[in-house]
């Protein structure tokens, strides 16, 4: 009942028409994006080498590369252009063969790393043996180390062209702050309306006691923001498969030049759910925060004044620091890293997908990674916690007399 | 049965309510008063809506606060102020409040149908609150507090809003409705208490200066004063200087 009591609010008429059209918004950029005939080329090239390479095959198309490369300097020396290629059909193939190049440089570069790591491991078990302090856990976790990193890999070429472009969607974009924004719309008078509409003395004085209440309104909310997240993130995956097509999602994580150093053996899947699964539980934490909020005031817009400046002030300090002071006032790379320390103060950044996987950093590989990914998600657990805890004790207690 | 025990209330010094003792049994009270004497605190108490300073409110021996949902099950409150989401409509209100008053699935459309026939808001009841004059909202307020078929009922300022017809109507509602139930209604006008109260209890300055059967208070008050001749006659008599 209270979900149907918030779908029928006129303001939810409202914010499904903003919904659509950030929807339509993202569906035009996209395809704007997508009609980009260098993609579709590049596209071409990598189904027609899709699947392993030889190593003849990997110096034959690094050759090629090479050659085009040099057909583009003489032209831009002499203009002068092979009687083959047109300045067009050049620009295309080097784009192509750029791209095709990239894989295969960054899984030699994947086997110089995996070769580093194995060079590392044996010398700092021998020095660990020369000091007499390499105990079994050390040794078990080196062996199993060295099993991992001394295993072959494989050259492997797929057009990663969707999923790299699904993952950059699934990052923090103006529709997650439009989304909270309408989310801080829709559920600032969540407690206060009672108030304002004065109809608290007869629901409080029903069966149903506030904590009660109150955990039926929050699943109230939170049911409408998991439907709503879900559709528009289903939208955007729909609008990226149908420009891109997303292939690969069975290639280990690891392929994406971005998750080079993830320490799990996922797959580009598990890694897309993981991030889809905590854009939505990052944005439940928010509602909980909303709706904790207007337990505390008997007016919506003192409410949305409040979650407005505690959710977005905080970002909006970041980027006018970021953005007016650095480059307005040549703010030194040291304060620059402190405002960096101070975005992840604030709740929004839960949003932004590339803080759960934290890189390894080379030098660590062999110490403790500092693994953010487990760290986002128990912060952002016990965060909806305690707002939840709060937002429970304030209702029920705060405001009886 | 309701009772009240050395029942106080305060708003940090001010005191609202001097310690009340007083047994309610299935009847129908009159709650008199000006205003700030202490009706709506008393009220608010008895629907467990505000916790009193000292003292407690047990109902059928049990402290109120204790039953907590058993005692609120049983509960019928009409506020004084009532307003509600004009964007639903009067059944949609009702069955939101059946919900709340944990009305079971099966239940709710027979209770919605009755308290709405009650109130004769049936044929309005598609209609949005929003465009419903106030003495259908007080309607739609009375059919909420009386659709879980309560047996404690409390009425703050019941007739505001109602037009005589709908006066006379109420009137005759809660009459059917008295058997077997306790009801305190409060209210400015003595002719609604007259007409509807067995008994009576008056409140000034948070203290409970008269209290029992309307007839017999009547009938004291005429042996007393011989210009006093109906209730409100008696309530001139206690508030004249208020």
């Amino acid at each position: 009942m209270e979900i149907k009591k918030i779908l029928k609010r006129p303001i939810m008429f409202v914010i499904t028409i903003l919904a659509v059209i950030g929807v339509l918004l993202m569906l035009l950029f996209y395809t704007y994006k997508g009609k980009n005939s260098y993609q579709d080329s590049i596209s071409q090239l990598l189904h027609q080498y899709s699947g392993e390479l030889s190593e003849a095959e990997q110096k034959n198309i690094l050759e090629k590369k090479e050659e085009l490369e040099e057909y583009i300097f003489q032209f831009n020396e002499n203009h002068v252009l092979p009687q083959e290629y047109s300045e067009d059909s050049l620009k295309v193939e080097v784009n192509q063969y750029n791209a095709l190049t990239k894989q295969i440089q960054y899984y030699k570069e994947l086997q110089a790393d995996r070769k580093k790591v194995v060079e590392n491991v044996a010398r700092v078990r021998k020095l660990e043996e020369k000091a007499g302090v390499l105990g079994h856990y050390n040794k078990t976790l080196y062996d199993q180390i060295e099993a991992d990193y001394s295993k072959e890999i494989r050259c492997e070429v797929y057009d990663n062209q969707g999923v790299t472009t699904l993952f950059d969607v699934l990052e923090l974009h103006t529709w997650d702050f439009l989304l909270v924004l309408l989310f801080v719309i829709l559920y600032c008078g969540m407690f206060s309306y009672e108030h304002e509409k004065s109809v608290f003395n007869s629901i409080y004085s029903c069966r149903d006691g506030r904590g009660s209440l109150y955990i039926k309104k929050l699943r109230a909310a939170m049911t409408i923001t998991f439907v709503y997240s879900i559709i528009l993130m289903t939208a955007s995956i729909l609008i990226v498969y149908v420009q891109y097509k997303i292939t690969g999602v069975s290639e280990p994580l690891q392929t994406i030049q971005e998750f080079k150093y993830y320490p799990y053996n996922w797959t580009i899947l598990q890694g897309l759910l993981f991030v889809c699964s905590m854009k939505v539980i990052a944005l439940e934490v928010m509602t909980i925060f909303i709706c904790t909020v207007s337990t505390f005031f008997k007016k919506s817009v003192i409410t949305a004044l409040v979650c407005g400046i505690l959710l977005f002030g905080g970002m909006g300090f970041y980027y006018y620091c970021n953005y007016i002071i650095s480059y307005g006032a040549n703010v030194t790379e040291f304060a620059s890293n402190v405002i960096e320390k101070m975005k992840t103060a604030v709740c929004i950044p839960f949003l932004e997908s590339d803080t759960y996987f934290e890189m390894y950093d080379e030098i660590n590989v062999l110490g403790d990674p500092l693994n953010r990914m487990w760290l986002n998600l128990i912060v952002t657990l016990l965060v909806g916690a305690v707002l939840f805890g709060l937002g429970l004790w304030s209702y029920s207690k705060k405001q009886r007399e | 049965m309701i009772e009240f025990i050395e029942v106080e209330k305060s708003y940090g010094k001010k005191q609202v309510l001097k310690p009340i003792n007083i047994k309610l049994e299935h009847s129908i009270y009159g709650l008199l008063g000006p205003n700030g004497a202490g009706k709506s605190t008393l009220m608010r108490i008895m629907v467990d809506l505000s916790k009193p300073t000292k003292g407690k409110v047990v109902f059928d021996g049990k402290e109120v606060h204790v039953l907590n949902e058993e005692y609120r099950a049983r509960l019928g409150y009409l506020p004084q102020d009532t307003g509600f989401y004009g964007y639903m409509t009067g059944e949609e209100i009702l069955r939101y409040f059946a919900c709340l008053k944990g009305i079971k699935k099966e239940m709710q459309n027979e209770c919605i149908k009755q308290a709405l026939e009650r109130v004769n808001l049936l044929e309005e009841r598609k209609k949005k609150v929003g465009k419903y004059s106030g003495g259908m909202k007080r309607r739609l307020a009375i059919a909420v507090a009386l659709m879980n078929d309560p047996s404690v009922i409390v009425l703050d300022e019941p007739t505001v809003g109602l037009d005589p017809k709908e006066r006379v109507q109420f009137r005759e509602l809660l009459k059917t409705m008295s058997k077997d139930r306790t009801i305190i209604l409060s209210t400015h006008i003595v002719s609604d208490v007259d007409a509807l109260a067995d008994q009576i209890i008056m409140l000034k300055n948070g203290e409970i200066i008269c209290n029992g059967k309307t007839e017999e208070i009547v009938n004291r008050e005429e042996e007393k004063d011989k210009e006093v001749h109906s209730l409100e006659d008696v309530y001139m008599k206690y508030f004249k200087e208020v």
